[in-house]
């Protein structure tokens, strides 16, 4: 059962708290966030996010990187950097994901912890910094998007052809979606298609809207860190 | 005609006869059958009349049963203009006529039509002009007239949205060439993705209505073996009921399917769009009961519905006695065939007519449509030889008939190809528009082609799908080949027009036009084909010259002593056929941003304004004294505290080496000797020195620069670093930061108080003091705390973490509670800083102002050698003209206030303008900023500010260009010029 918290309870709180709390989430502690957890029953659930479900992941541990030689820097801390646009799952569970040359983002993974995160932050330091934080857990907010219909749902907000067989896990597109800028990364949960959304923080309401209007039609529904988890196995 | 004329299976393709649909028209009960068009349930149920026409009100009918005229055009609820021909019947459909007065059936306009001669072509360009003032009456009436359909303005929003969508190949027409170019892409390997797009409710074109063969079983052989190849085909996706309305470049493609349009892009296209057919011009061609052989082909073959029950067939090629093989068999008595041609076509269609007894008469044309009273259909047929080119002799045969099939020829349907720049010139000698020219990765198969022989055009259709799997990078063995035959069907005859001395012999159907309108038109002056078009507005209706245009473009060519090429085509541009706006609005997506305190201002009864992207509290609890809840607000920040939210400020990292560096090429002041710890004013300028942005810099180190930008210019301030720095190479990284951080300012002489029971931070005068910044913890937040102020009192603008926002915003309402503490909107804040002298960019700036005029010398580095836009500034020193100016009005709060853009005057003549303008109830005086000539600049000088109403010397005055105001230049800043209160 998920710890009974409320997302008030914490300095921390995802801008979207108000919306889930309404759909019925049910709380877990996550990285000093409520993070909705479920909404109900988590098998139904994580049978629903194998079609087509969302679920705020905002609370997982996120950190940026960015310089002229962040490559050289985190590679020296051990980070297996794939190349620009791409990410690749660190031995942790971590997703690096390479914006571009001098740019990295780091996503935990849906466990809610991550050890390359902690390593970075620990080991960085000003004097001679050659790259420098980029404060991702706040700019951003994260969205998880699960299933089958993702393509399909997303080809309505975004001109990317994001199909599976065009848009290979862990591929990166920094584009536009519903008219805001997003990083969009396939990031599957075990053999079910996934993406996640990393967006303005400050937008978070307005794109999870555009989100639950766009998945009407595929029977989408919002759902918890649990059924993503479940995904995953 | 009986109110039962459905016919017995297997006629009637498309209507499942176990499920009747009800139904009204024109405010009567009706019953079709599901799969019904509601012209095809109609005429199955007696109806024929559908409209009346434009101009003359005649009653019309479907023509091509294919919403290729205006003939079909219905109401259905608040939609106006829906195609009759193509709409499906749906269970307790309302449909209603369109352009009538009084009923369909007795059209008290109808009497136009006995007015004809008196409204020849351009009638109303040259009538309704004079004498002068007449148009004025003339148009309420032109205007009840004109139009087709009602649109209800209050109809509600309906629902439509847009879908990117991807193909390999994309097929346009889903008839036999078409389904065939699918199938032989999308077998050429497993991975192609094909789309398949059809704009009839199912596949199958041509195969669902056409007839080849004289058993009349060809075709139903092929669409069955087509179909469910197709239909077979996991990479082929077929879009029913779906329009492309358009072909842009590099092969994007609007697709509508409903209320969602379709973004297609393919590698590829196939064109197999078909062809429409064309109208035998003779009088009263426009009677109910006059179609197209393929309109009766679709009523019978699609729909099971029997065109009439006496036919005269006129025709000039195999397709006219294919239908007439239709009709017989359809139980309708075919009187005669009139053959447009000197020799009957070598087919065995014709001979099967043949014997069938029909009469056939060779290079004989129907002349004229005798028609019932009322125009009401068809009494007879007046059949003529023709003896010339428009020609015929003088005896007529007349045979008894409701029925008048014309199948004289077709058009290509090219639109997309004529929107992809393809060329498609007449050939003379086939008397049709032929391709000769396609853009890369365009191919066309079947009757667009010219092509309508079956067998050569399923045979095209492969080869144009090999060809286009080929283009997206699909190859599979040799491309199929293509007989060089296209047989006796789909021929046009060069001239299906025969003027008749009483007219009424329709060119274009929605516009009423005749064959003299348009021969008046060109000797008028409207030569070209472009004005003759326009002036005569032939091609412009509904149907957009689907039905009109081929025999327009002959009227023009010969009129004009031209050949068809030479006469020349009107340009064709998408959309293909009507959109609805809805279609291209989409999904509304109309991005917004909240801080993460967004809720606690509305909480607290904050009216939100937007700012750019964002929402901001504007004012607090205003009801009905919007001014009175502001003046509150500033007197609450004036003498106790107050809270605003500043989240939507910009920030931006500025770290590396030369960070100091970019500092002073970006900004206008001086950042190398700035110490760690403080904060600085920063002000941008571009290259022609304008200002641009402005804000504060907070060194944090000696290699960190955190820099606040304004709302709605961090955006343009982050690019210009960006693109500078990608020409300067410094060592230095930039990030945008607004999106991670929340602010708060708290101001007020109670705001040290109730801050410092929040932190430990030695915030005192001494330990904190004006202008000084640094990392702090308050309410156990991390946070960037300034000690600056906009507003002019003893303030600490707080940034946090921005999911830490709210909770932040929680401690310092609930520890300022027992001082008071209210919240302060944007509006409060631009009162108090105007108070304070403090300039708004973009606002108190345009996009002239240099930093000299906004008095901000103070804020330009002199010993500098650069910064961007420094040498421009220098060079506008000796050129200044305007200087930015405070000023107060006599009259306290009862002063008329100038409004923002008001203008100053000066001898009569423009001198300056008015930025901002307030009320001070700190002040008890109204106070603002202008811009004015320099030698009004002075303290103490006067001007004045044209207003547009309100009270001048106490008399209430209406918009005049001789309300004046009087306005003193004072110093700046009005309140606490010695700063005290800000660094107490």
């Amino acid at each position: 059962m998920p710890d009974a918290i409320s997302p008030t309870d914490s300095i921390r709180r995802s801008n979207l708290y108000r919306v889930s709390a309404g759909l019925g989430a049910q709380w877990v502690e996550v990285n000093g966030f409520a993070c909705p957890a479920s909404f109900g029953d988590v098998p139904v659930e994580a049978q629903g996010a194998a079609q087509l479900g969302i679920a705020d992941l905002t609370a997982l541990p996120r950190a940026g990187y960015k310089g002229w030689d962040m490559a050289g820097w985190t590679a020296g801390q051990g980070v297996d950097l794939p190349e620009p646009n791409q990410a690749r799952a660190q031995a942790d569970g971590t997703l690096a994901c390479r914006l571009s040359g001098g740019e990295l983002l780091l996503l935990s993974d849906d466990g809610g912890a991550s050890a390359t995160i902690d390593k970075l932050a620990d080991a960085w330091t000003k004097e001679g910094a050659v790259c420098f934080p980029v404060p991702r857990s706040d700019t951003n907010a994260r969205i998880a998007i699960t299933g089958t219909s993702v393509p399909h749902m997303m080809a309505k907000m975004c001109g990317i052809d994001l199909r599976a067989h065009r848009f290979a896990n862990h591929a990166i597109v920094q584009t536009s979606v519903a008219r805001m800028n997003a990083i969009l990364i396939r990031n599957d949960r075990g053999d079910t298609y996934a993406l996640d959304m990393v967006l303005d923080s400050a937008s978070i309401v307005y794109m999870w809207e555009c989100l639950t209007d766009a998945m009407a039609e595929f029977d989408g529904r919002a759902i918890g860190l649990e059924a993503v988890r479940a995904l995953a196995g | 005609m009986s109110a039962n004329n459905r016919l017995p299976s297997p006629r009637g393709l498309l209507v499942d006869r176990n499920e009747p649909v009800e139904f009204t028209f024109d405010g009567k009960k009706r019953v079709g059958l599901k799969g019904d068009t509601i012209t095809s349930a109609l005429w199955a149920d007696g109806v024929k009349t559908l409209s009346r026409s434009f101009k003359y009100h005649r009653p019309r009918a479907t023509l091509s049963a294919a919403g290729h005229d205006a003939n079909s055009l219905v109401q259905i609820g608040d939609e106006p203009s829906v195609v009759a021909d193509n709409r499906v019947i749906e269970p307790g459909m309302v449909v209603e006529a369109q352009n009538f007065v009084g009923s369909l059936d007795h059209d008290r306009a109808q009497i136009l039509d006995k007015f004809g001669k008196f409204m020849p072509v351009g009638f109303y360009y040259k009538t309704f002009f004079r004498p002068k003032g007449a148009w004025k009456y003339w148009e309420p009436i032109i205007r009840r007239m004109a139009g087709l359909g009602k649109v209800d303005l209050n109809a509600p929003h309906g629902y439509f949205d847009k879908q990117y969508l991807w193909a390999d190949v994309c097929v346009v027409g889903g008839g036999p060439a078409g389904m065939s170019a699918a199938l032989e892409a999308a077998e050429t390997s497993d991975d192609i993705e094909v789309v398949l797009v059809e704009e009839n409710p199912e596949i199958g074109g041509s195969l669902t209505y056409a007839r080849f063969d004289a058993e009349g079983n060809r075709a139903a052989a092929e669409r069955a073996s087509l179909i469910s190849a197709v239909r077979a085909k996991s990479n082929i996706r077929i879009l029913e009921g779906a329009y492309c309305n358009g072909w842009f470049t590099d092969h994007f493609m609007p697709v509508i399917q409903g209320n969602r349009m379709f973004k297609l892009r393919a590698k590829a296209v196939v064109v197999a769009t078909g062809s429409y057919e064309q109208p035998l011009v003779f009088r009263n061609n426009d009677l109910p009961g006059v179609m197209y052989g393929s309109a009766a082909q679709r009523l019978m073959n699609r729909y099971g519905a029997k065109p009439g029950e006496r036919a005269v067939v006129a025709t000039s090629n195999a397709d006219g006695y294919a239908t007439a093989l239709d009709l017989i068999e359809s139980g309708v008595d075919v009187a005669c065939v009139a053959d447009l041609s000197s020799e009957r076509p070598n087919h065995e269609l014709a001979d099967a007519v043949a014997d069938h007894g029909v009469p056939i008469s060779l290079g004989a044309t129907v002349y004229e449509a005798v028609a019932k009273p009322h125009l009401n259909g068809i009494e007879s047929a007046r059949i003529a030889k023709i003896t010339g080119e428009g020609r015929v002799a003088d005896r007529h045969d007349v045979f008894d008939c409701d029925t008048i099939i014309s199948s004289i020829g077709w058009q290509p349907t090219a639109n997309l190809i004529w929107h992809a720049g393809g060329k498609t010139p007449y050939n003379d000698a086939t008397s049709m528009f032929e391709i000769t020219e396609l853009p890369e990765g365009m191919h066309a198969a079947g009757s667009v082609a010219g092509c309508f022989l079956i067998d050569t055009v399923i045979e095209q259709g492969r080869a144009a799908g090999w060809s286009a799997a080929k283009d997206a990078g699909f190859t599979k063995s040799a491309i199929p080949s293509v007989r060089n035959d296209k047989g006796e069907m789909g021929q046009n005859h060069p001239w299906p027009m025969f003027e008749h001395a009483k007219g009424k012999d329709f060119i274009d159907f929605d516009e009423d036009l005749q064959i003299h309108d348009l021969n008046n038109a060109v000797a008028e002056g409207y030569a070209h084909i472009e004005l003759m078009k326009r002036f005569s507005t032939c091609g412009m209706g509904p149907s957009q010259g689907r039905h009109s245009w081929l025999n327009a473009i002959r009227l023009n060519a010969k009129a004009n002593g031209l050949s068809v090429n030479e006469a020349g085509m009107t340009t064709q541009r998408p959309p293909y056929t009507a959109e609805k706006i809805g279609v291209l609005a989409g999904r509304s997506f109309e991005p917004k941003r909240m801080t993460s305190m967004h809720h606690r201002h509305a909480e607290a009864g904050a009216a939100m304004m937007l700012a750019g992207l964002w929402y901001r509290p504007e004012v607090y609890g205003a009801g009905s004294d919007r001014t009175a809840a502001i003046h509150g607000e500033a007197r609450n920040v004036r003498e106790n505290v107050g809270l605003i939210d500043v989240s939507t400020l910009g920030g931006l990292e500025i770290r590396g080496p030369d960070a100091a560096e970019m500092m002073e090429r970006m900004y206008t002041w001086a950042y190398k000797k700035q110490q760690v710890g403080r904060a600085r004013y920063t002000l941008m300028t571009d290259m022609t020195g304008v200002i641009t942005d402005d804000g504060v810099a907070c060194r944090f180190d000696d290699n960190h620069f955190y820099v606040t930008a304004t709302t709605s210019g961090v955006d343009g301030v982050y690019k210009e670093m960006l693109f500078w720095n990608a020409q300067w190479r410094l060592k230095v990284d930039v990030t945008n930061v607004t999106g991670a951080y929340s602010g708060v300012n708290i101001a007020g002489p109670k705001s040290r108080e109730v801050l410092a029971k929040l932190t430990d931070e030695d915030i005192s005068a001494d330990g904190f003091p004006y202008m000084g910044v640094r990392m702090a913890t308050v309410a156990g937040i991390p946070c960037r705390m300034l000690r600056v102020g906009f507003v002019g009192e003893l303030g600490f603008e707080i940034h946090c973490p921005a999911h830490s926002g709210e909770a932040l915003w929680d401690a310092i309402m609930e520890a300022g509670a027992e001082h008071g503490i209210k919240p302060f909107g944007v509006e409060c804040q631009r009162l108090l800083r105007l108070e304070k002298g403090h300039i708004i960019v973009s606002q108190d700036t345009d996009g002239l102002t240099n930093p000299l005029e906004a008095d901000m010398d103070w804020a330009l580095a002199k010993k500098r050698p650069f910064y961007i836009g420094k040498r421009s500034i220098d060079i506008r020193r000796e050129h200044l003209d305007r200087k930015l100016v405070g000023f107060e009005l006599d009259g306290g709060e009862a002063a008329t206030l100038p409004k923002e853009c008001h203008l100053v005057i000066k001898d009569g003549d423009i001198a300056g303008r008015v930025t901002s303008c307030s009320y001070s109830p700190t002040l008890g005086k109204a106070i603002g900023l202008a811009y004015v000539e320099l030698d009004q600049a002075e303290p103490g000088s006067r001007f004045q500010v044209r207003i547009d109403s309100g009270h001048v010397s106490g008399k209430k005055v209406k918009m005049d260009l001789n309300n004046l105001v009087d306005c003193k230049v004072v110093p700046l800043p009005f309140y606490d010029p010695d700063n005290a209160r800000q660094e107490m």
